[in-house]
C-alpha cells in the first residue's frame, strides 16, 4: 500500500502484452482527487493514453480494470469498472459485480492497464505483488466456464477471483462483455473483444493486504447510516424490499402491465406469456436455489443461484436473472419459454456474449422473415419465427461461432440490417451501434433522452432513477418533512415532479444531467447502482461523507459533484474527439415514427426529442448545435489540457 | 454436552457468501477490512451456487451476546446460540419454507429483517475521536 493513502492502493499494474513487460508505478494523487477512482479514473488514463486515430482492435488500444476507494470495503460491493475504446469507436465502458474488485484491491492495485498484444494467448496472473503473464494456448477456444475450472486446476486453488472472455470475443463477435467467475458479465460495448484482439484469455488474482480507512468512525456512522436507507424494515422506497429479496426480475409482470416491455422486436410493448408463465414469480417459486451476493451486499437475494431439474432444460444452472434478461430471451423473440430464457442467459455467460446484443438481433431476424426480407433458406434452414424458442437457442451458439447465418448477426444488427437493406435498417434497435437493452421509450421520455445521449450507447446503469419515482421523493415539500432532504441546501435546481412525468419533454434535460453526474459519482466510488434508492439517490452528503471517512481526503457535497460533472465531461470529449455529435444522440427510428395502438403509445415527436436533447446539452453549458463540451466549461472543471487537446484536434 | 452454552451455528444453504460476516470481524480485529484478519472466512463454489462459512473464533474479540458477524448476516445463515434452540431453528427453517418460498433466501428469524440502529460494537468503541 501506498503509505499516504488510504482508501486507495495507490498503485497501478501496467502490462504491455507486446513485449511481456509489467510494472507498478505510482497513482498521481491528483488525478485520484480529481476523477476518485473506477470508471472515473479509467476515462482520464483512456483519453490521455490514447489517440483518436487508435485501431480499437489493434494493439494501442488500451484495457483498464479497475477498482476505487470503497472497493475492498464493505460498501465498494464489488463493482468493478473496465474501460476501453469501443470497437464502435464510442466509449466501451462497462462493470460487473461480484468479487473480483475487491481482490484486486487486496492484491494492491487500483487499477490495471493493458496495453499491447500477446503473438500467442496469455492470462495475467496476480498473486499479490507477484504478477505473471502465463501461456493460455490451452485455453483458447474454451468457454468462460470451462476457463476457469482449468485456470484453478493449473494454480492448484480455488480461492482466487477471475475475469475471462469466451470464444465469441475470440471469433470477434460485435460487442463482447468480460465475464467474471461464471456468472458476472460487463462491459457489453465490447471490452471482451478488445480484451481477446490482445489475446489475454484471463486474469486470475489473488489479494494478502487490507484496505486501510482513514476515519474508521465516521466510516462507521456513515456506513450505518447507509444501511438504515436501505434497509427492507426502514426503507422508505417501496422498491427495496423488492430488489433486496428478488432482484429486479420481479419487477416484469408489473413492466409487462404498464407497457414497458419490447416485445416482438418493440413493435408490441406487453406480452401476454408474461402474466402467468415467463416471470419472475414462476423463477423465483420454481428454480432458485439459494440467494447469491456479491461481495459485503446488505441484501440477502438480489442476485441467486438457479437450477432446472426437470424438463426439456434439465441440467440448466446459473446464477441472476435480471428484468432485462428475462424479458429479451421472452417478449422480445416472442418466446413463451422462461426456462429457455434462463438457459439463454446461461449459454451467454459460457461463450461470453452480449445478451443484449444477441437477443434484438435475433428479435431483428426475425422481423426480418415476419416481412418477407428474409425466408428460411436464408437463416440455415432455422425456422427464425417470433416464438420458436428452440431457433433462438440455435442461433446463440451460431453467433456465438460464426457459423452461417449467425456469421451476420455476430456483426451486430446495425452492420447485418445495412448489409441485408430492403428496409430492414428501420427497424435495427441500436444506439451508436449498439443494440437497446429492453427499456422502452416512448411512453417514458426520461429513458429515450438518456439512451440517446450515453457515451458508451445505450446503458441505463449510468442514469436510471428509481422507477416509478417514489411519490415521496418528487416533493419538495415532502422530502423535507419526511427525510430531511433540503434540495436547496443540495443545489438541485429541478422541478422533481414535472421531470417524473413520463410524457412531458418539459423538465428532462437538466434531471438528466443530475442523474449522470450523481451516477458517475457512484461508479467512481465506487458501488452497486441498484442500492441507490430512496434517500441515497438524491442526498450524495451521505457518499460524499463515506468517502471523506475512507480516504480522509478533503472531499466536499460540491467538489464530488464536480469529479461526477468532470467524468461526464472527458467522456463526452472522448467522444467528441472520435468524431461523435449530437446526429449520433438519438433513438431507433421505431420509436420515432410507429405507434403502438393496443397499448396507446404514440411515437415520440421529433420536436420533443429535439427539446430535451437541447435542454439537456443547454443544463451541461455545451453547444446545443454539436453537443460538444464548450471550451469555457472544460477549463471550469480543470479540464483545460483536454480543451487544449480538443482544440487541437479541431473539434472546438 | 452443555446445554446452556452458546455457539455460532451455520445454515450453508441459506449463506448467499456475500463475506458481510468476514468484513465485519476484520473491522473490529483491526478498524481495516481484510479477510485475512477475519476470524469468520466463507468459502464460495461458484459451479454450485454453494457458500460455506467456517468459523475460527473464541468470543473474545466481540465477547458480548451478540457475536458482531451474526449480526450483519443479512439471510440468518449463521446464528448465536444453544444446541437446542439450533435444532428449533433449523426445524422452523423447513416448516416455513415448505409454505412461503421467500425463506429459500432468508431466515424466518431475519424477517422482516433487523433494523441496523444499534450494532454492540458501535456501542462499545463510542464514537470519542470523532
Amino acid at each position: 500500500m501506498n503509505d499516504d493513502l488510504f482508501g486507495w492502493a495507490g498503485n497501478i499494474l501496467k502490462v504491455n502484452l507486446s513485449n511481456k513487460s509489467v510494472k507498478t508505478e505510482k497513482m498521481p494523487k491528483r488525478v485520484l482527487q480529481k476523477f476518485i477512482g473506477g470508471r472515473g479514473v479509467n476515462i482520464k488514463l483512456l483519453y490521455d493514453d490514447i489517440s483518436p486515430d487508435t485501431d480499437p482492435l489493434g494493439p494501442n488500444n488500451t484495457l483498464i480494470f479497475s477498482t476505487g476507494p470503497l472497493s475492498g470495503t464493505p460498501i465498494g460491493m464489488g463493482r468493478t469498472s473496465i474501460t476501453a475504446k469501443s470497437p464502435k469507436g464510442c466509449i466501451a465502458e462497462g462493470g460487473f459485480g461480484g468479487h473480483f474488485a475487491p481482490e484486486l484491491k487486496y492484491a494492491g492495485y487500483d487499477h490495471v492497464l493493458v496495453k499491447g498484444k500477446s503473438k500467442e494467448p496469455v492470462y495475467l496472473w496476480i498473486n499479490g505483488e507477484d504478477v505473471e503473464l502465463r501461456d493460455a494456448t490451452n485455453l483458447w477456444g474454451k468457454t468462460t466456464w470451462e476457463t476457469d475450472k482449468m485456470i484453478k486446476n493449473e494454480l492448484g486453488r480455488t480461492d482466487v477471483q477471475m475475469a475471462y472472455v469466451g470464444p465469441a470475443a475470440e471469433n470477434d463477435v460485435h460487442t463482447c462483455p468480460i465475464i467474471s467467475n461464471l456468472h458476472h458479465s460487463g462491459g457489453r460495448n465490447g471490452v471482451g473483444r478488445i480484451m481477446a484482439s490482445k489475446q489475454l484469455k484471463a486474469v486470475a488474482v489473488k489479494g494478502y493486504q487490507g484496505v486501510q480507512i482513514a476515519r474508521p468512525e465516521l466510516f462507521e456512522k456513515t456506513y450505518q447510516e447507509i444501511l438504515e436507507s436501505i434497509d427492507i424494515a426502514s426503507a422508505c422506497d417501496p422498491w427495496i424490499p423488492l430488489y433486496a429479496l428478488w432482484g429486479s426480475v420481479g419487477d416484469v409482470r408489473l413492466y409487462n402491465f404498464t407497457g414497458q416491455i419490447h416485445s416482438l422486436n418493440a413493435q408490441q410493448l406487453n406480452f401476454e406469456e408474461m402474466k402467468d408463465k415467463a416471470n419472475g414469480e414462476r423463477f423465483l417459486e420454481k428454480y432458485v436455489k439459494k440467494g447469491r451476493a456479491s461481495f459485503a451486499c446488505p441484501w440477502p437475494a438480489c442476485g441467486k443461484f438457479f437450477e432446472i431439474q426437470e424438463g426439456d432444460f434439465a441440467g440448466t444452472v446459473g446464477q441472476n436473472l435480471w428484468s432485462g434478461d428475462l424479458m429479451v430471451f421472452t417478449a422480445l423473440v416472442g418466446s413463451k419459454s422462461l426456462e429457455a430464457a434462463m438457459k439463454a442467459r446461461t449459454i451467454c455467460n459460457q461463450y461470453g456474449l452480449d445478451l443484449y446484443h444477441v437477443a434484438y438481433s435475433i428479435a431483428w431476424a426475425m422481423e426480418c422473415r415476419q416481412k418477407g426480407i428474409l425466408n428460411k433458406s436464408d437463416t440455415d434452414n432455422i425456422d427464425l419465427r417470433f416464438g420458436n424458442t428452440n431457433a433462438m437457442l440455435d442461433m446463440i451458439e451460431k453467433i456465438a461461432l460464426r457459423e452461417g447465418f449467425g456469421d451476420l448477426l455476430a456483426r451486430g444488427t446495425r452492420k447485418a440490417s445495412e448489409i441485408v437493406g430492403k428496409g430492414s435498417e428501420d427497424f435495427s434497435m441500436t444506439i451508436k451501434g449498439l443494440e437497446l437493452e429492453s427499456l422502452t421509450q416512448r411512453n417514458t421520455y426520461q429513458y429515450a433522452l438518456g439512451l440517446a445521449t450515453g457515451e458508451s450507447g445505450p446503458d441505463h446503469t449510468k442514469w436510471l432513477p428509481p422507477v416509478p419515482i417514489n411519490p415521496v421523493l418528487s416533493s419538495k415539500k415532502l422530502l423535507k418533512e419526511k427525510l430531511d432532504i433540503d434540495l436547496d441546501k443540495l443545489l438541485l435546481d429541478i422541478d422533481l415532479h414535472q421531470a417524473a412525468e413520463t410524457r412531458n419533454p418539459e423538465g428532462k434535460g437538466k434531471l438528466m444531467k443530475w442523474l449522470g453526474d450523481t451516477r458517475a459519482v457512484i461508479e467512481a466510488l465506487p458501488t452497486c447502482a441498484f442500492i441507490v434508492k430512496g434517500k441515497l439517490s438524491l442526498d450524495f452528503t451521505i457518499w460524499t461523507r463515506i468517502l471523506q471517512a475512507t480516504t480522509g481526503e478533503d472531499f466536499d457535497y460540491e467538489t464530488v459533484l464536480k469529479c461526477g460533472e468532470r467524468i461526464i465531461n472527458t467522456e463526452r470529449a472522448f467522444i467528441a474527439r472520435e468524431g461523435f455529435t449530437r446526429e449520433d444522440d438519438t433513438i431507433p427510428r421505431r420509436m420515432l415514427e410507429d405507434p403502438v395502438p393496443e397499448m396507446n403509445v404514440e411515437p415520440i415527436k421529433q420536436e420533443d426529442m429535439d427539446k430535451m436533447l437541447e435542454d439537456y446539452y443547454a443544463a451541461r453549458d455545451w453547444n446545443t448545435k454539436t453537443g460538444i463540451p464548450k471550451r469555457r466549461k472544460l477549463n471550469e472543471l480543470e479540464l483545460g489540457d483536454i480543451a487544449k487537446d480538443l482544440r487541437k484536434n479541431r473539434v472546438i | 454436552m452443555n446445554e446452556s452454552k452458546k455457539e455460532i451455528h451455520v445454515i450453508p444453504e441459506l449463506c448467499n457468501g456475500c463475506r458481510l460476516c468476514e468484513m465485519r470481524c476484520s473491522f473490529i480485529q483491526g478498524n481495516e477490512f481484510d479477510p485475512l484478519l477475519s476470524n469468520i472466512s466463507i468459502e464460495r463454489n461458484n459451479y454450485e451456487g454453494v457458500d460455506v462459512p467456517h468459523i475460527n473464533c473464541d468470543f473474545t474479540d466481540c465477547s458480548c451476546d451478540k457475536p458482531e458477524c451474526v449480526e450483519v448476516c443479512p439471510t440468518g445463515s449463521i446464528f448465536y446460540c444453544t444446541e437446542s434452540k439450533a435444532r428449533e431453528r433449523k426445524q422452523e427453517l423447513k416448516e416455513k419454507q415448505r409454505l412461503q418460498p421467500i425463506f429459500k433466501v432468508i431466515a424466518p428469524w431475519k424477517w422482516p429483517y433487523q433494523s441496523w440502529k444499534k450494532w454492540p460494537y458501535m456501542d462499545k468503541r463510542g464514537e470519542s475521536s470523532e
